[in-house]
């Protein structure tokens, strides 16, 4: 075929260009350590990583919400952990006082400490949060115990998703643990009690004793379910880690560039694309030379 | 036979060897002009009547041409710059979603589904009331700033369209004006090479805008159909035109001298206005409907949900989105105008009952995230979303890979053509040897002659 000099020309510059655009692409992969910089350069992988992507976030605002919660079912274990010592004091002074006989002033002692103990049990019962009353349910803006231990607060849970499609209670019952709604209204039982010890009535008094472990167990019981709760969100959170590590696995095979395979990519379009200008220099010498002759 | 002739003879040979030497000193000359198309010096054997003398005559100068590699190369054109101006469209499509390069809607959509999810944590922090009221703010300006700019381009790429169609008017114009001037030159008995060298190169501009058919009809006038339409014919040209019908699509018009049109947008499949109205009119408007679904979608699944809870003030039905749609859900997606400023308002709670921390709502707000409501209702959210990008990348690689196709097949045409019409520098150079050592041999011969003639002169 007849080659005009446009034609060679042209053809150098194609050269060039195409190892031009070729180098640019490796370096662009090189120095963002991307293989898929834009949705174009591979659109099924980009849109794979989105999803990948939104799964990651996903998995990211699940932990952040178990370790925003964890803080409070901890307290919420601990809280009614310092509940149950309490029902175990005033086990032992209900039996106490129902085995001996207490003179008038020994009866106002005791009674006096069960008042003190049943205000502490209020406290615990009224324990805050970060996100407000501990075992109110859903009223967590206002004490859920009065003074005298009548509860204002409801049985209702509170919610959150811990994982994907894991929605669980993270709200542990007060009404559960404190009120009949649990088995006995504990801070009614203790107003017997002390009625029994400062009146002396002797069957009473033996009455509250079983009411008093009745009531134990029954705070035992919730707090062992706001146990199980925090040993679910670590559950949880020990899943979400290992999720996260394997998306995050995932999403560097997707779209993040080897960079082994990147430099050396960069490497190669670098010789080329001196090959092609070294190549364009000499034709283009040519050209002059012939071009010379004319003198 | 005799002296005389031979001196004859000498000057016919200076003559043609000069007009050799010219013609291939045009060539070296006009090496890079564009649109030049290669001379040949046309020389023949001169002959007066029956009897051979032996001269040499100038027939005229030859222009190397082949309409086939000719149109070929138009139609490889007018593909090549198609693919370029879908792919320039379509580059800053791409650029809209790129969410690797931090534009794109998933991290919105993210954001306002972790928004739900830290509602459900804490329902009645004021702080985290706010922040969904403004996840969901951003989630509806993202989107809308994202469809305004695709109406943006949509409006530019009509505007391209429409300056392109001017500059098409304008070339048929100049085109018929040379037709005219080059019948003209051939009435006169000129050749009209340098005219058809002017008219050829803007027929290939012309090629780049727009489809041509180029035929010479019966009366030998020089025809162009644009996309169908003939828009030069002879020295009369029409005008091409670009308004938009009433639906908005892209209308592409020929309009003669007297007043009839024609349309011809859906024959227009090539040239930079072919490929601007399939940007336009394909790409973009998948594009925009895919976009609108998933507004769409999206805003009545949450809103759907939103209503079903209530507010801190325990009342429901409230909507956390105004949409309308699908069509133009992306343009019109706002967060509901009753929610602005009333954070109390967003429903966390299913119920009165469970105020003011119960979070069951929020977490079936949250739980929407990966619940299958888009696309109807076989995609979850970011699904939708992710396929809407596939599909842009899609285009864009395939467009990308047309562009280097195209140019590749142009390239190869022009090589083609310019294997017949090129000039190359190596082949005048030995043109102008040849020619020169013509030239010096026929100065050696009328010199010889004229010794000749001399030395008879003086035995008289």
């Amino acid at each position: 075929m007849r080659i005009a000099d446009t034609t060679r020309f042209r053809n150098i510059q194609d050269q060039v260009t195409r190892a031009q655009s070729a180098h640019a692409e490796a370096a662009r992969q090189a120095s963002s350590g991307l293989r898929v910089g834009a949705p174009s350069d591979d659109p099924v992988a980009a849109a794979q990583a989105l999803r990948v992507g939104h799964s990651m976030a996903r998995t990211g605002t699940f932990r952040n919400t178990i370790s925003s919660l964890r803080g409070d079912v901890e307290l919420a274990e601990s809280t009614l952990a310092g509940a149950d010592d309490i029902m175990k004091r005033l086990h032992d002074i209900a039996l106490g006082a129902g085995s001996g006989t207490l003179d008038a002033k020994e009866q106002a002692v005791l009674a006096t400490e069960v008042a003190a103990l049943k205000d502490q049990l209020v406290a615990f019962a009224n324990q805050k949060g970060s996100m407000g009353y501990l075992f109110g349910g859903t009223k967590t803006e206002t004490a859920p115990f009065s003074a005298g231990g009548a509860f204002t607060g409801d049985d209702l849970d509170r919610t959150a998703e811990v994982g994907h499609g894991v929605v669980m209670t993270v709200s542990t019952s007060g009404a559960k643990a404190f009120t009949v709604a649990g088995g006995r209204d504990v801070f009614s039982d203790i107003d017997d009690l002390y009625d029994a010890i400062s009146t002396g009535d002797k069957t009473s008094i033996l009455a509250s004793v079983n009411q008093m472990s009745a009531g134990s167990r029954q705070i035992l019981a919730a707090r062992a379910d706001a146990g199980i709760k925090m040993a679910r969100l670590d559950t949880a959170d020990a899943t979400l880690e290992q999720t996260s590590v394997t998306l995050a696995t995932q999403r560097h095979g997707l779209v993040e560039a080897e960079p082994a395979q990147a430099y050396s990519a960069l490497a190669q379009t670098q010789h080329q694309l001196e090959a092609a200008m070294s190549v364009s220099k000499s034709l283009l010498d040519t050209l002059a030379s012939a071009t010379a002759a004319l003198r | 036979m005799g002296i005389n002739n031979l001196l004859g003879l000498a000057r016919d040979a200076l003559t043609a060897q000069g007009f050799g030497l010219d013609v291939t000193g045009q060539n070296i000359a006009n090496a890079s002009t564009p649109g030049y198309v290669r001379r040949t010096a046309q020389l023949e054997t001169r002959a007066v009547g029956t009897v051979t003398y032996g001269g040499v005559s100038v027939a005229g100068i030859g222009r190397s041409v082949d309409r086939y590699l000719d149109a070929r190369t138009y139609e490889a054109g007018s593909f090549s710059a198609s693919a370029r101006s879908r792919d320039s469209a379509l580059t800053q499509v791409e650029g809209l979603f790129n969410d690797m390069a931090g534009s794109g809607l998933g991290s919105a959509l993210d954001a306002l589904f972790g928004s739900f999810s830290a509602l459900a944590t804490n329902p009645n922090d004021p702080t985290a009331r706010s922040a969904t009221l403004a996840s969901a703010d951003n989630f509806a300006a993202r989107i809308r700033e994202t469809s305004r700019q695709l109406l943006t381009q949509r409006q530019d790429l009509l505007t391209q369209a429409q300056a392109t169609a001017a500059q098409v008017t304008d070339i048929a114009s100049q085109i018929a004006k040379l037709n005219g001037r080059i019948s003209e030159a051939e009435v006169a008995g000129a050749d009209g090479s340098d005219l058809k060298d002017s008219r050829d190169k803007l027929v290939g501009d012309l090629a780049q805008k727009i489809n041509i058919h180029t035929f010479t009809d019966g009366a030998g006038k020089l025809v162009i159909a644009a996309a169908g339409a003939t828009l030069v014919e002879g020295n009369n040209a029409a005008a091409l035109t670009v308004n938009t019908s009433p639906g908005g699509a892209m209308q592409i018009l020929v309009q003669r001298a007297n007043g009839t049109t024609f349309d011809v947008s859906a024959q227009t499949t090539a040239g930079t206005l072919g490929g601007l109205r399939e940007a336009r009119e394909t790409d973009l408007v998948a594009v925009n409907q895919k976009l609108d679904q998933f507004a769409y979608d999206v805003a009545t699944a949450v809103n759907t949900q939103h209503a079903a809870g209530v507010g801190l003030d325990g009342i429901g039905l409230r909507n956390l989105f105004t949409v309308s749609g699908p069509t133009g859900a992306a343009a019109s997606i706002t967060l509901d105008a009753a929610m602005v400023g009333h954070p109390e308002y967003v429903a966390a709670a299913s119920s009165s009952a469970e105020l003011p921390a119960g979070s069951t709502n929020a977490v079936a707000l949250s739980r929407l995230a990966d619940a299958s409501i888009a696309t109807g209702n076989t995609r979850t959210a970011i699904e939708a979303y992710s396929d809407l990008v596939g599909d842009i990348g899609q285009r864009k690689m395939s467009s990308a890979q047309d562009v280097n196709l195209r140019s590749a097949i142009f390239s190869q045409a022009q090589a083609m053509r310019e294997s017949t019409s090129g000039v190359s520098m190596d082949e005048e150079l030995i043109a102008l040897s040849r020619y020169q050592r013509a030239y010096e041999a026929a100065s050696k011969l009328f010199r010889t002659a004229d010794e000749l003639l001399a030395n008879l002169m003086r035995s008289f």
